[in-house]
């Protein structure tokens, strides 16, 4: 009987520690108000990087960028590149000068200092290279994968109806355009000849 | 796996019951469980959480013995069933998307190391430990054999049948648990298909290391040389996966 008592105690007890140590108990009307505060805006918070942060955003010059990843791509890409998780892509952010040489349904093709050219994706802007590009994000800081994805959505819909769009009315064959943009390099199948840049920031020298 | 192929049964949920476990723990760490009556929320600690995974686990696994021993529905079957209750209620439970951002507390105990030996090998070890003191050190263990070998013999022997059964699949499912919050800790990811066809592996791991699907004729240790073996297959069948159809599951 004694046993008994003695086992089903502690057994009580071990299960009242284990309790207390699971959980924390608060009033829910607090959290509701926190997690609410703390909705997430993915539209604004693209605004606000695309508005405040791009100026200064670190950048690699592309001339530079097209030499490195042609002697080394893999070194190159590893040491520089930002990805997400093990993917094989990897994300820049670049800046550079260069020419209209053409433009065409997608893109406007430019020509580099160095004789090299790139493209200036006008449409089509899709993928995570402004997001993943520039580490504005961490997926870890996020409720949900989809709250860190719209964040892309967000600022892929800005460079399609904000950034594109005045640039196109003005540009023309010849213009010298200042960029500043993010391009996804796959070391799988770099493709570095004909290297998309999602533009962040386009000015057409006068 | 093995304990329930020794004795003559057959779980096919574990990667079901993996991917629910490993839901709920990362839910309930991530998001808690408000209850508007009381206006409380109820938040998880990691080791709440974990705890609150293991029971789930524990908990199918005994519905399975169970279904099993109660209504006489052959193991095939009622773990069939699990199969596709516990894929359910892990899509439910998630909504179908991936619960994320688990916390680095969590995340050690699929990705830490301790004394230079990763943390889920640690895990491993425990867990085979026990597995082999129980099935040859205890009265239990020896049930479960005798179970296996001759189940009429060993009911007319005394052996209370049912109620070693029902363990042996709680056990089973409380072990799917514990993969189930390793992957989820090492991928820092709940995700609602986790563990698909897992329990293939298990089966094949446990029938590689001897154990005889018959019942009764097997041991522990043979299933670790088995399960070391289907991970070298997998991981050796790598180089293969650039051929469609060839590398492929």
């Amino acid at each position: 009987m004694m046993g008994k008592l003695l086992k089903y105690s502690i057994i009580t007890i071990i299960i009242l520690i284990a309790g207390y140590n699971s959980v924390t108990l608060s009033p829910l009307d607090e959290v509701k108000k926190s997690q609410n505060d703390a909705v997430f805006n993915a539209r604004a918070y693209a605004e606000n990087f695309i508005s405040n942060d791009v100026t200064s955003l670190p950048a690699t010059e592309v001339t530079e960028f097209l030499s490195q990843i042609s002697e080394d791509l893999d070194g190159y890409t590893e040491q520089y590149g930002k990805r997400l998780g093990i993917s094989d892509a990897y994300n820049f952010i670049l800046q550079g000068t260069g020419t209209v040489s053409s433009m065409e349904e997608e893109y406007v093709n430019l020509i580099l200092e160095n004789e090299k050219s790139i493209h200036i994706a006008t449409d089509f802007i899709f993928g995570n290279a402004i997001r993943d590009g520039s580490a504005m994000a961490d997926i870890g800081d996020y409720q949900n994968t989809m709250d860190f994805n719209s964040i892309s959505v967000e600022l892929n819909n800005i460079v399609r109806e904000e950034i594109i769009p005045p640039f196109m009315k003005k540009a023309k064959v010849g213009d010298e355009v200042l960029f500043k943009g993010a391009v996804t390099v796959d070391v799988t199948d770099p493709q570095s000849d004909s290297l998309k840049i999602i533009p962040l920031l386009l000015k057409i020298n006068e | 796996m093995t304990l329930v192929i020794l004795t003559k049964g057959i779980d096919l949920s574990v990667g079901s019951m993996l991917a629910f476990a490993g839901a709920v723990t990362a839910g309930l760490l991530k998001f808690g469980i408000e209850i508007p009556s009381v206006n409380t929320f109820v938040g998880f600690t990691v080791f709440g959480a974990i705890l609150a995974g293991l029971l789930v686990g524990g908990a199918l696994g005994t519905f399975n013995g169970w279904m099993i021993t109660k209504f006489k529905v052959p193991p095939f079957v009622a773990t069939l069933a699990m199969l596709t209750i516990a894929r359910g209620a892990t899509m439910l439970w998630t909504g179908g998307f991936p619960i994320t951002g688990l916390g680095d507390s969590f995340a050690f105990i699929g990705t830490g190391w301790f004394l230079g030996i990763p943390m889920p090998v640690w895990i491993m070890a425990i867990v085979v430990a026990f597995a082999i003191i129980l099935t040859k050190k205890t009265v239990f263990g020896r049930h479960i054999y005798a179970i296996g070998g001759n189940e009429s013999a060993a009911r007319l022997s005394g052996i209370n049948i049912k109620k070693v059964k029902i363990w042996v699949y709680a056990i089973a499912g409380i072990l799917a648990a514990v993969g189930g919050i390793i992957l989820t800790s090492r991928l820092d990811s709940a995700q609602p298909n986790a563990g698909m066809s897992y329990e293939l592996d298990s089966i094949a791991a446990v029938v590689i290391g001897g154990t005889s699907l018959s019942g009764g004729r097997g041991s522990i240790m043979g299933t670790v040389q088995g399960a070391l073996i289907i991970g070298v297959l997998n991981s050796g069948r790598s180089p293969f996966e650039r051929v469609p159809f060839l590398g492929s599951r």
